[in-house]
């Protein structure tokens, strides 16, 4: 989080100064052999219960579309308790509603897909309460953008790791907002979200979403990680996000508390 | 490692060997300083040559020259680059002091001939090799961005140093990275070389007489980085006249005064220089409550209290803001102070002791809604040293001292009030001495043969106080230990021999060898594509372990055409040990456990570089071509293979061509070609919670686009008078536009946000400028 905040005169000045030199390029990528991606959650609210997408990476040049991974089997074990199967409810996504995570307790992934054994455990923590979702504004180099802030009290005690996620008008963007506590421990945390596209730009009647997700130490790890060097521009040297997948496969899976907030922009 | 102790052995009997058999016949010295008749300032490096002998020297870094001779008659050509050449006619009977005044060569076109005989870049006499020398003189004419003359980006047109990006003043020289260039300014460092993001360098070159750069070889008295050594020298002052020079361009406004306290005794300088953009942007509504702007001081006083003494007092200031409506502001910046005593302990003996401090600190404030959040770091030097330069005989030359460096660092420092959301947290002070001790003798072994050599022994203790980690293999901090302040935590020793030697083929052709070994102990914690201001320096401690090099070169040198023109060679081979990397997803901000997100391995750089000069005639200029390769060996990346470093480029071409077309005009070229830097592209895709994101299989196996400029630069000399000179400079970088690669990323497409597309991002097309400079 401070990196973030703290990189944004920079990153506003480098904008401005090159505004007007951007070209859309083709280039000659190396391909790879698919690797499957493992993107799976355990969520607090009953509606979501837990989900598990598998698929296999695709090429770059090539529209989003996922190439799924069918008929594996994945289970999820709470604890050294209930195995609960997720059966796959449509092509690569593997889902059961009845398992709604509790915090405190840890969840253990398996999947056995084409012979190759995956696994992972994730613990719930504890869940940190949004007090208040507010539109501010936010200074950058020529002009001032809408911003929403969350206002939230981190408890005290190190441990507390944030990942947060934003809709525009139920549109995803594209940013991650991942946050630990190292900086803000016990404080009344009240940092914008700031993202980083100018065609996310709030506008007046915008219906702007805010989810918060609580996370453990690796997921935070994950995704910041996945902030730095992934995203396609990245500002460290671009490599893959730290995983807490073993086997041979990336991505995540992760216990994680949610909570929603909205406003609109006045 | 066998080669490393052979070379080790052969040094030390070296030592032995020959310091004593020189003294057969007795010697008497000729010595003096070489200063420039119309200002007084002293001449660095200018030449002294005893015609139809092997003898001869170059004046030090204070212009000073002793020169061991044994009694005769002899004839002494005194040159330096754009002075008129100077003989006298010497019969040597006793020691004898001879003050030299060169006088500046007349630019006219009858007088370009030999403008810079022997002095001017690289050596075919003598053993000094992986030189490169270049005057603000010199490099005045030549075309740069925004017509902002700076020597770092002029020498990025030598061979084997390469421009960090676009417009970039940072350096990579024979594969090296940033940071393992020590960049001095008056013997003191400078940590961060960058105004605005490496667009600018720190070194106003209105302040600065020249610069030197060490590729390799570097002699026994530089020490402490890997890569290479910029030693910049500024201006003392007109010690005979006082003068006001200054210019207006497009970007900044300089002035300097400097002028003769007492004649021929004492004179200062003071140098400054301000960037305007602010002013501009300031006018307009949108941008008037941003700030952003840079500035630097320079200021020298000399002092000659005897004719065996001198005193010099030189600083530097710099800083740089940027700032946004008062709710976010930075500034950044180095200062720098030396002190400088020479004496002249006998015609052979020169002494310079120096104390040196220099500084380099950014803080940042945040004034955002409940926030209100300082941060601050710093990292401070307390340097003293002592060179001696002993001229024992006409065969042997002496160099030898001691460095002690006291560093302190304050890694970060936060402090906020009380609604802000985050906590006051200072993180412990850094305290290290970093001393050396070095001797190098110049043996001149035969009538072809010259032969340097010597060694450096340094030594790094790490003092506490404060907690010390350490960390197991993933980096998990598994105790801390807490060290009382002065405390010893660790202690580093390193022997780095240093010895070259040159054959004389001819009076016009040589061969060199060379063989260096370099420790660095401060090392640049980044891993962010540019010059970015925090990027903070951390010294070597319980984990970071001194980064080491062994450096192998051999070239060739020969004047061709009466030397009008110049051909040089060289080839390198370089191992580096102990290299930092960084750990994937590493967190590098303000992290207290730094040393958790580091990775260790090898590097390895080799290349071979090639340069053409033509230095007289109306057309001078150059052709410069290096080939090489730089690979790094760091566990945890890449599967512990070998990759590409980053700076990587097998190609780089440059071609300097200056036309002096008649007294007031003076035409100028530059082209530029290298190859794209290594850099990792996707190779694959794929979307987690809805987020798209790209997968890499190996680290920087792809290229950037190859880049290529061509810049252009004229400059009319206006109405000379008896007072004033006037002068425009006119530049266009990049003449035909072309559009280089600076970042390519890849993204959602705006208009099909199911598609990526992939940017490319390149900063300057068409950069004109004029400045306008005046001196009376």
């Amino acid at each position: 989080m401070m990196n973030k905040i703290f990189s944004i005169p920079f990153v506003a000045f480098l904008l401005f100064s090159l505004t007007g030199c951007e070209k859309v390029i083709s280039l000659d990528l190396n391909t790879t052999a698919p690797v499957i991606v493992v993107d799976g959650h355990v969520s607090n609210q009953a509606a979501t219960g837990s989900i598990v997408r598998l698929s296999y990476t695709n090429k770059v040049q090539s529209d989003h579309t996922i190439v799924p991974v069918t008929g594996a089997a994945v289970t999820i074990q709470e604890d050294n308790g209930t195995v609960y199967a997720l059966p796959e409810v449509s092509a690569g996504v593997y889902r059961n509603e009845a398992l709604v995570g509790v915090t405190g307790r840890t969840y253990h992934l398996k999947i056995v897909t084409n012979g190759v054994t995956l696994t992972a455990s994730s613990k719930m923590p504890v869940m940190v309460n949004v007090d208040s979702l507010v539109v501010e504004d936010f200074p950058n180099f020529g002009k001032t953008v809408k911003v929403v802030t969350p206002y939230y009290n981190d408890p005290a005690g190190r441990g507390n790791n944030y990942n947060l996620v934003l809709f525009k008008n139920g549109r995803l963007i594209k940013d991650v907002f991942a946050y630990d506590d190292a900086f803000i421990d016990g404080r009344k945390v009240t940092f914008p979200l700031i993202y980083s596209r100018e065609s996310d730009e709030f506008k007046k009647g915008d219906v702007i979403e805010v989810v918060m997700n609580c996370i453990d130490a690796a997921n935070y790890k994950y995704w910041f990680s996945f902030s730095q060097s992934s995203n396609g521009s990245p500002v460290a040297i671009p490599d893959n996000p730290v995983s807490n997948i073993e086997g041979n496969a990336i991505g995540v899976f992760g216990a994680a508390t949610c909570q929603k907030r909205a406003v609109i922009i006045p | 490692m066998k080669i490393r102790k052979a070379v080790n052995v052969l040094l030390l009997l070296s030592l032995f060997g020959n310091v004593q058999h020189a003294n057969g016949q007795k010697n008497y010295s000729i010595s003096g300083t070489i200063k420039n008749y119309h200002s007084g300032e002293f001449i660095i490096g200018a030449s002294i040559k005893v015609l139809n002998t092997n003898y001869g020297t170059t004046s030090n870094e204070y212009g000073f020259y002793s020169l061991s001779l044994v009694p005769d008659s002899y004839q002494v050509v005194y040159s330096a680059i754009g002075k008129m050449p100077d003989t006298f006619m010497i019969h040597l009977t006793g020691d004898l002091v001879q003050d030299i005044k060169l006088k500046e060569s007349d630019y006219t076109l009858t007088a370009v001939t030999v403008v810079s005989s022997k002095a001017s870049g690289r050596f075919v006499t003598g053993s000094q090799m992986g030189i490169e020398k270049i005057s603000v003189q010199e490099a005045k004419n030549i075309p740069v961005i925004f017509g902002e003359k700076d020597l770092l980006k002029t020498i990025q047109l030598l061979p084997g140093i390469k421009a960090a990006g676009d417009g970039n003043s940072g350096l990579f020289v024979r594969g090296g990275s940033t940071d393992q260039n020590q960049m001095i300014l008056d013997e003191a460092n400078i940590y961060n070389a960058a105004h605005l993001f490496g667009f600018f360098s720190t070194f106003n070159s209105d302040a600065i007489k020249d610069i030197a750069v060490y590729k390799g070889g570097m002699p026994a008295q530089y020490g402490g980085r890997l890569s290479s050594v910029l030693d910049v020298r500024m201006n003392e002052g007109n010690n005979q006249h006082a003068n006001v020079s200054g210019s207006v361009g497009l970007v900044s406004g300089k002035l300097s005064i400097e002028g003769p306290v007492q004649k021929d005794k004492s004179s200062f300088l003071i140098t400054g220089r301000r960037t305007y953009v602010d002013f501009l942007l300031k006018a307009d509504d949108k941008y008037k409550d941003n700030q952003l702007y840079f500035y630097d001081l320079n200021a020298k006083l000399n002092y000659e209290p005897g004719k065996k003494d001198k005193l010099y007092l030189s600083g530097y200031f710099g800083k740089d803001v940027l700032g946004f409506n008062n709710q976010f502001t930075t500034n950044w910046g180095n200062g720098t102070g030396t002190l400088r005593w020479n004496h002249i302990f006998s015609k052979r003996v020169f002494l310079n002791t120096s104390v040196i401090f220099s500084n380099y600190n950014y803080a940042f404030k945040v004034k955002n809604g409940t926030n209100d959040i300082s941060i601050f770091s710093q990292i401070r030097d307390w340097n003293l040293k002592q060179d001696y330069q002993y001229s024992i005989n006409n065969k042997n030359n002496l160099r030898f001292g001691w460095s002690v460096i006291y560093h302190i660092i304050r890694p970060g420092e936060i402090t906020s009030n009380a609604t802000s959301s985050i906590n006051d947290k200072v993180q412990d002070k850094r305290y290290s001495c970093e001393n050396a001790v070095y001797a190098s003798n110049v043996f001149k072994a035969g009538k072809h043969l010259t032969l340097t050599y010597g060694s450096r022994l340094s030594a790094f203790t790490v003092l506490g106080g404060g907690g010390f980690f350490r960390f197991d293999d993933r980096g998990n901090i598994i105790d801390t230990t807490v060290y009382a302040k002065g405390e010893v935590v660790k202690k580093y020793y390193n022997l780095e021999p240093r010895i070259s030697l040159g054959y004389m083929l001819n009076t016009n052709t040589s061969v060199k060898a060379a063989y260096t070994r370099n420790a660095q102990y401060m090392h640049q914690i980044t891993n962010s594509n540019g010059s970015n201001p925090l990027d903070k320096w951390a010294s070597t401690s319980n984990i970071i372990r001194p980064q080491l090099s062994n450096q192998f070169s051999v070239g060739y040198y020969t004047n061709i055409m009466k030397s009008a023109y110049e051909f040089t060679a060289e080839a390198y081979y370089k191992e580096m040990e102990h290299v930092l990397d960084y750990r994937n997803g590493a967190d590098l901000f303000l992290n207290e456990t730094i040393e958790a997100q580091l990775l260790f391995g090898k590097g390895r750089a080799y290349g071979i570089e090639f340069m053409l000069k033509k230095k007289a005639g109306r057309l001078s200029g150059w052709i410069s071509y290096t080939l090489s390769k730089s690979e790094r060996r760091i566990n945890g990346i890449n599967q512990n293979e070998w990759y590409n470093a980053a700076q990587d480029r097998t190609h780089d071409l440059s071609i300097v061509a200056i036309y002096q077309l008649n007294k007031k005009w003076t035409l100028s070229g530059n082209f530029v070609y290298y190859t794209g830097n290594a850099v990792t592209f996707p190779a694959g895709k794929y979307q987690v919670d809805g987020q798209t994101a790209y997968y890499y299989n190996s680290r920087n196996a792809d290229r950037m686009p190859d880049y290529h400029r061509m810049d252009f630069g004229a400059s009319k000399q206006l109405k000379k008078t008896k007072k004033w000179t006037r002068e425009l400079v006119f530049s266009l970088y990049n003449v035909y536009g072309r559009q280089n690669a600076y970042t390519i990323n890849f993204r959602d497409s705006k208009n099909d946000p199911n598609v990526t597309e992939i940017v490319k991002t390149s900063l300057f097309r068409w950069v004109p400028s004029v400045s306008y400079n005046f001196k009376f």
